[in-house]
């Protein structure tokens, strides 16, 4: 894993000091709230419906066990005992109080840990493949370019301000884990000569009101070029994009409406222009770094363990279910859901994430990721220790067997907490996921995903999903909105919204008649959205609206 | 353009503390409570008034993001007409930050 050094080290106190004074400020009446809000969101500190929330960063998904167990500690100690994993990686707090943020942003410093850049209009948490070092279809480690990309955008000071927020992600396999083509900018990087890292560069990529999928800017980017690119890209949208109407100011629409050849013509002029020694220790800074994610203390393992312990169904179903194939023979990478039948997606209590922090030391080398699908991820576990690891799982409720099955639902916070929200998503995610289990002891429901977002800014990753929940406010009264045959993979889709909304009573029901007709219609070998498109959406609408 | 009010729509004054965050009325005993069933209801007429009270209080720093929101009586329950609100004053409904228990490991 990246550790700090001495500059990031001095840089983040200096900046949990700062906000420290600005909190003092703001309770002593020297700063008012609109002086104090923008500094506030800037260290990832929300006002939500009930109260404030802060939103820590955790880059690119990569966490310690030491950082964990302090994660736990600040749910236990400031808050009401858990926390919320997000689709950005990031972990959110719903409870603290304005008086202990500054406490609680000097216990995250002495774990190499902060808030910064988690709000506002500027570049956010830089998201990337949990599987990065470890999976078998990997590339190239994504995690130093992400971390390239920490450092040079963290208080970037041309890049504060920018119409919009502003999302990246990078990945180095074939397959995509991290939603890149719903982002802004999504780095995919293959080795080039001599196995230094080549870059293709996807725009214009979002969700919310507007969903787009990111097109191709450049393929082929090298390492010494990456960051001049970047910067002339970001400065282009910083000059046109859009500051009369925030739902018109991310980047898709400048591309939209602008045109990506104007776009990249207009990047390539302020390329001409710039100075490139600022840059100029970028390639020795991506060597550095990317020495601190090489494990050279992975013992070597056998494949098989000498004695096969007969297993239990459990274990087996949770072994085929949760653990992924892992470059190195003899390992295993295991997702643990945060999805139990009839829980909060993505919420952790502070037992489970101490209890999460011991098991990564036990049994994987002391390392974790979270998933933008808003799972756990333990990367170098020993095949031989797996039964033993879903023992520990199941005493802390945590060996769910659904990863990447119908149950393994993203949800957002929605109205239960967000200020922003139209209607609530954890009701119906809890719902859905008890019914769904239900069925997927039955029947295959692997190969579609179900996402829901509590509005229309789709944190829930509606818009990506074979069935996408919308949750809306129609005249004071919960009301929600199907989409059909999105996807988040390479082939990434927006999906089609269905028809006429239901109520949340309803809303069981519709998705096991959509259930019912995919079951029905499809052929061997067809997943969901295949299926979709070969169908189209009037045979789902009948199916759904008039078998009702 | 500002909302048609019925002359007869009722309002509560609600914000967040400051310090703590917590979810706050207008009692309309110069403080504020932290149940809506503490509040002081307010006439359509009167919220110029609540509305400085409001502004005075954010001023004061005892509060943040003050605001006039309709509410209507039920069973002599004071209950916001909007959806949003109605669950600000609910709280989640959700039993959050408890796990859901152990599953028994099938034999």
């Amino acid at each position: 894993m990246y550790v700090y050094d001495k500059h990031d080290q001095t840089f983040v106190e200096a900046r949990s000091q700062e906000f420290r004074d600005q909190v003092k400020r703001r309770l002593a009446g020297e700063l008012s709230e609109d002086e104090f809000k923008p500094m506030r969101l800037m260290n990832g500190l929300y006002l939500q419906l009930h109260a404030y929330m802060l939103r820590v960063a955790i880059p690119y998904g990569t966490l310690s066990s030491d950082q964990m167990r302090k994660l736990a500690y600040l749910a236990e100690k400031y808050d009401r005992g858990y926390g919320h994993f997000t689709t950005r990686q990031n972990i959110q707090y719903n409870w603290p109080k304005l008086v202990d943020v500054p406490d609680m942003l000097d216990e995250l410093a002495k774990v190499q840990m902060h808030a910064i850049q988690t709000s506002g209009n500027c570049i956010r948490n830089v998201t990337s493949d949990p599987f990065a070092g470890v999976a078998g279809d990997e590339w190239i480690d994504p995690r130093p370019t992400a971390e390239l990309l920490r450092q040079w955008s963290s208080l970037h000071p041309e890049f504060a301000y920018l119409p919009r927020k502003f999302k990246f992600a990078v990945t180095g396999a074939a397959e995509d884990r991290a939603a890149l083509k719903f982002h802004d900018i999504g780095l995919k990087v293959k080795p080039g000569a001599d196995s230094e890292p080549l870059f293709e560069i996807w725009v214009g990529g979002g969700q919310g009101r507007t969903p787009r999928i990111a097109v191709l800017f450049e393929d082929k980017v090298e390492l010494v070029d990456l960051l001049p690119k970047l910067d002339s890209m970001l400065r282009v949208y910083n000059l046109h994009g859009r500051r009369d109407n925030k739902y018109k100011a991310r980047i898709k629409i400048l591309i939209a409406e602008y045109g990506l050849e104007n776009y990249r013509s207009d990047v390539e002029e302020d390329l001409a222009l710039q100075s490139l020694e600022p840059f100029a220790p970028a390639v020795a800074e991506y060597h550095r770094i990317a020495k601190d994610f090489e494990r050279t203390d992975v013992p070597p393992r056998s494949v098989s363990s000498p004695k096969q312990e007969p297993q239990s169904p459990g274990l087996t179903a949770w072994i085929k279910q949760n653990v992924t194939s892992h470059k190195i023979a003899g390992y295993g990478v295991v997702s643990i859901s945060l999805k139990p039948k009839g829980g909060i997606p993505g919420d952790a209590t502070a037992e489970q994430m101490y209890a999460l922090a011991d098991l990564a030391e036990r049994f994987s080398l002391s390392e974790l990721r979270i998933t933008h699908r808003q799972n756990i991820v333990l990367p170098y576990v020993p095949a031989s220790d797996l039964a033993e690891l879903y023992e520990e799982l199941v005493v802390h409720g945590l060996a769910e067997d659904n990863v990447g099955l119908l149950s393994d639902i993203i949800a957002c916070p929605g109205l239960d907490y967000c200020a922003l929200a139209t209607a609530r998503s954890i009701p119906v995610a809890q719902t859905l996921s008890t019914r769904l289990r239900e069925r997927e002891s039955r029947e295959d429901l692997s190969g579609l995903t179900l996402n829901i977002s509590g509005c229309i800014n789709a944190c829930g990753h509606h818009h990506a999903a074979s069935i996408g929940i919308l949750g809306l406010n129609r005249a004071e009264t919960e009301n929600y909105q199907i989409t059909l045959g999105g996807s988040s993979n390479d082939n990434a889709s927006v999906g089609e919204i269905l028809g006429p909304g239901f109520s949340q009573e309803e809303i069981p029901a519709a998705v096991d008649r959509i259930l019912d007709f995919y079951q029905a219609s499809k052929q061997p070998d067809e997943n969901f959205n295949q299926v979709y498109q070969r169908l189209g959406k009037s045979a789902f609408k009948e199916a759904v609206y008039v078998a009702a | 353009m500002a909302k048609k009010v019925k002359t007869d729509q009722i309002f509560v004054l609600t914000a967040n503390d400051l310090s703590s965050g917590d979810i706050v009325f207008w009692s309309g005993e110069s403080r504020w409570a932290q149940e809506i069933t503490s509040a002081h209801v307010i006439a359509a007429n009167e919220q110029d008034t609540f509305t400085e009270i409001a502004s005075a209080s954010e001023s004061a720093n005892e509060v943040v993001g003050a605001y006039l929101t309709p509410v209507e009586r039920k069973n002599s329950d004071l209950q916001p007409v909007e959806l949003r609100e109605r669950r600000r004053v609910a709280g989640p409904s959700i039993a959050y930050g408890s796990p859901v228990l152990p599953q028994k490991i099938a034999a």
